[in-house]
């Protein structure tokens, strides 16, 4: 076959022009490298743009499935911030041994006000226990045929520290340490209430741990899947990619800004239903508080929860998305 | 590049046995067809080359290194230096032929100007310069197939290899895929293209090596 020049365009030339300098292996650059990953995060996002409804649904599951835990760690937070304020004065109530003299009770009562985590100590003899008994109980009959005064002499140890819900345990500590001296006898601190309420809170917050838990387990295989999804629907262009030289990172690279974009956004509208729920019930909670006029205000997610659900939920996009495509770019090979 | 086979087997788990006791040596700028039936093993063959597959047995040196000593993060390197085409042309058809063909410069990070001068001297090499934006779908086989051509030559690989590349064209298109091919290795590519089409083989006077199952019963002539 006569060969005629220039028939496909193509000359010894231009041939020639292009194979001189053979491709030097290629070194690492950081703007390369930088901007690669721009194009591929601005590419894996109009990715999702270009099919709006699949994307949409998989950004809303994920968002839905976040703001569970997200509102009931709004809820906790704000139960929380209600109890915090139910603060009282503490009292530890010291009975000491009935067989106790006024004047060792007296040096007892001498050595704690010296503590440096008490505030004061307040003496009440057996006579004086014995008057506000009468005083106050109506058993003045009782008391008087009793051949002698049953009442312990008894402290009244007020602590520096109020007692909270976060200084609960340390005024049992100081109650513990005052029940173990020699004199006393029985030693009370006047907060089994704020005990229970403790005790309620801190299951509440294993349950919406727990509840997290589960749910961005959810999120990951969600992600997962729609990822898996994503490459099997991709799988020539991964093939093709292979074959002209891809390294197996840059072939992962797009499906993990896609799951990246697919946890930011479903973290973005998980936020966005939260503070529109808080902005809903807002004004029944107020009018509740008002009724009990209470400096307690309504809290929501303030903008470092909103920066760190984002963060988690970016973080379980990637992470998903990575667990799917090593499974499953390994299996695309020329058959 | 150079490559040499010393007595590769390759051996499937099924049981089947593609290739075996292959040896034969590719000098650096050299071209040759490789012939046989269907199912003698010439992808097979193709595939060891590119790593695609690994041998079961025997040695395969690509410029004196051996391939089994090469690391999986050293694959995709390997491949940068190979151009494949293949007969069913694996063209992607969701963009234009100037993507399918800057696929393999932008997987190993050419910046986009680079990318555009290379990618337009490939085609202009096949001759489809006037078809950049157009997608694939709407070429000719003899287009799509010489798409596939510029996309192997765009990374200005050292070896060249092609599977049935005229597979589907006429005697015609199929004489001007081999010129393109004669071409690139008198510019110091060596070329291996795998082909049935003993005719054609015989009328481009390179070495002929001729597979039968599994094994090279032919190394030498002109077919």
């Amino acid at each position: 076959m006569a060969q005629k020049p220039n028939q496909r365009g193509a000359t010894r030339e231009s041939i020639k022009a292009t194979t001189h300098n053979w491709p030097t292996r290629t070194t690492f650059s950081p703007s390369k490298y930088f901007r690669q990953h721009q194009a591929t995060l601005t590419e894996s996002f109009m990715r999702l743009v270009s099919y709006p409804l699949a994307s949409i649904m998989t950004v809303m599951v994920i968002a839905i499935a976040l703001s569970l835990p997200g509102g009931l760690y709004v809820l906790l937070k704000n139960v929380q911030s209600v109890t915090d304020q139910w603060e009282q004065q503490s009292v530890i109530t010291l009975y000491l041994f009935p067989n106790m003299e006024d004047t060792q009770a007296l040096a007892l009562s001498h050595r704690l006000s010296a503590q440096d985590d008490i505030a004061s100590v307040e003496y009440i003899s057996k006579e004086e226990g014995l008057r506000y008994f009468e005083q106050s109980s109506g058993y003045e009959q009782i008391l008087s045929a009793l051949p002698e005064n049953p009442l312990p002499i008894v402290l009244r140890v007020i602590p520096k520290q109020i007692v909270d819900i976060t200084t609960l345990s340390n005024l049992q500590a100081l109650r513990d340490q005052l029940a173990s001296l020699k004199e006393v006898d029985h030693a009370e601190l006047d907060a089994q209430w704020l005990q229970r309420l403790a005790n309620i809170l801190s299951f509440g917050q294993r349950f919406v741990y727990a509840l997290s838990v589960l749910l961005v387990v959810a999120v990951l295989l969600i992600v997962g899947n729609t990822i898996r999804m994503a490459v099997e629907s991709r799988r020539d262009e991964v093939l093709v990619m292979k074959l002209v030289g891809a390294t197996d990172a840059y072939i992962r690279r797009p499906f993990l800004y896609m799951g990246f974009w697919f946890g930011v956004l479903g973290g973005f509208f998980a936020s966005l239903c939260i503070l529109l729920l808080s902005w809903w019930v807002s004004a029944p909670a107020e009018r509740l508080i008002d009724l009990y006029q209470s400096g307690f205000q309504l809290q929501t997610f303030n903008a470092d929860e909103i920066v760190l659900c984002l963060t988690i939920s970016a973080f379980v996009g990637v992470f998903g998305a990575w667990i799917a495509v090593n499974r499953h770019i390994a299996n695309i090979e020329l058959q | 590049m150079e490559i040499e086979f010393q007595r590769v087997g390759k051996k499937y788990e099924s049981g089947q046995e593609a290739l075996s006791q292959v040896s034969f040596h590719l000098q650096q700028g050299e071209m040759a067809f490789l012939t046989g039936h269907s199912g003698a093993g010439k992808s097979t063959l193709m595939k060891l080359m590119m790593m695609i597959e690994r041998q079961t047995s025997g040695q395969i040196l690509v410029d004196g290194v051996d391939l089994r000593t090469l690391s999986r993060r050293a694959v995709p390197q390997h491949r940068r230096r190979v151009g494949v085409v293949f007969q069913n042309h694996q063209l992607l058809l969701d963009r234009s032929v100037f993507h399918n063909v800057a696929l393999p410069l932008q997987v190993s990070g050419a910046d986009p100007q680079q990318i555009a001068k290379r990618v337009r001297a490939a085609l202009d090499k096949v001759g489809l310069l006037d078809k950049e934006k157009y997608n694939p779908m709407a070429l000719s086989g003899g287009e799509q197939q010489r798409v596939g051509i510029a996309r192997a030559v765009v990374n200005k690989p050292q070896l060249l290899l092609a599977d049935e590349p005229t597979g589907n064209l006429d005697p015609k298109l199929s004489a001007e895929i081999m010129n393109l091919f004669q071409e690139f290795n008198r510019v110091g590519v060596t070329v291996l293209v795998a082909s049935h089409d003993l005719a054609l083989v015989a009328r481009m006077r390179h070495r002929v090596l001729t597979l039968n199952q599994g094994r090279m019963v032919n190394d030498g002539g002109f077919g």
